[in-house]
């Protein structure tokens, strides 16, 4: 008998509860997967592969990250590509909460044989350079 | 989590969508339509961020007195701008999408922005709206700031 392979949905819904509980998400995450967080900040960037993945976004995230809280709004999707509106809570190592008003971000996963090949996350980039990194933005003279 | 309404049939909607980018393009090249006019009178209109231009508008009539009076000055106009889609992903009346913007500001600085763009569609229109974008560089771009 072949098992089914999982759902792409449930595979995000437990990477996603993973997350949250501080249990193994990484092990949902295929060796090559390529995770991509759009924008200019100083987490943006595509990072191909858990060498890069782990050993430089989640390294840099957690110097201003002290505890992450993610929220599924809507999955949808019909195949292996599935794009959710998420809700990202932080507290930063600062003790700032980050993103209060609970406003959604885009997220892209790509899912094959029952792992994450692909995230492409969409985060409010300007609260992360104000809240996570205490910048302000300046006119230009 | 919500659930998706299949009210809609997918395709049904992704077509909906389609119309919007397709409207946008041809206004765009010089076409006298209303590139919102897939929009609902209902519309709920998000732009994501914490830039001046960012917030919440309900109902078109809003968007039209309040949203693009605000941001029409800020861009500029020149042939190839847009917005490309490149992906859809779908399902009943919820509709996603990864688009490429070309743009620039009013005084023509490159405004080259990467999109997740979210729709719902019910009856033919689209009744919900986010924009999600890199409003970092909306901020550096369109603004004219810089981050200290």
């Amino acid at each position: 008998m072949i098992d089914a392979e999982p759902d792409p949905k449930s595979v995000v819904r437990e990477f996603v509860a993973r997350l949250n509980t501080g249990a193994d998400a990484w092990a949902l995450l295929s060796e090559t997967a390529v995770v991509t967080v759009n924008g200019t900040t100083p987490l943006s960037g595509r990072y191909p592969g858990m060498t890069l993945i782990r050993g430089i976004l989640a390294d840099s995230a957690r110097n201003v990250v002290a505890s992450l809280s993610v929220g599924i709004d809507t999955l949808i999707g019909t195949g292996a590509r599935v794009a959710a509106l998420l809700s990202l809570s932080v507290r930063t190592v600062a003790g700032t909460p980050f993103n209060t008003e609970g406003r959604l971000c885009g997220c892209v996963f790509a899912v094959n044989a029952g792992v994450i090949d692909e995230v492409i996350l969409f985060p409010d980039t300007s609260l992360i350079e104000i809240a996570l990194y205490g910048r302000r933005y300046v006119p230009d003279a | 989590m919500r659930d998706i309404s299949t009210s809609g049939a997918t395709g049904d909607s992704v077509a909906v969508v389609q119309q919007f980018f397709a409207d946008l393009r041809a206004t765009l090249t010089g076409a006298e339509i209303n590139p919102y006019r897939t929009m609902a009178d209902n519309v709920e209109f998000v732009v994501t961020g914490q830039t001046p231009l960012s917030g919440t508008w309900h109902g078109m009539r809003a968007v039209l007195e309040e949203f693009l009076p605000a941001a029409s000055p800020l861009m500029g106009r020149a042939p190839g701008h847009g917005l490309i889609p490149l992906e859809f992903i779908a399902e009943g009346n919820c509709v996603a999408v990864l688009a490429r913007g070309r743009g620039s500001n009013a005084v023509g600085m490159p405004y080259n922005n990467s999109y997740f763009l979210w729709f719902e569609v019910q009856d033919g229109m689209i009744t919900r709206y986010i924009e999600d974008f890199d409003s970092s560089l909306a901020w550096r771009a369109i603004f004219r700031c810089h981050l200290e």
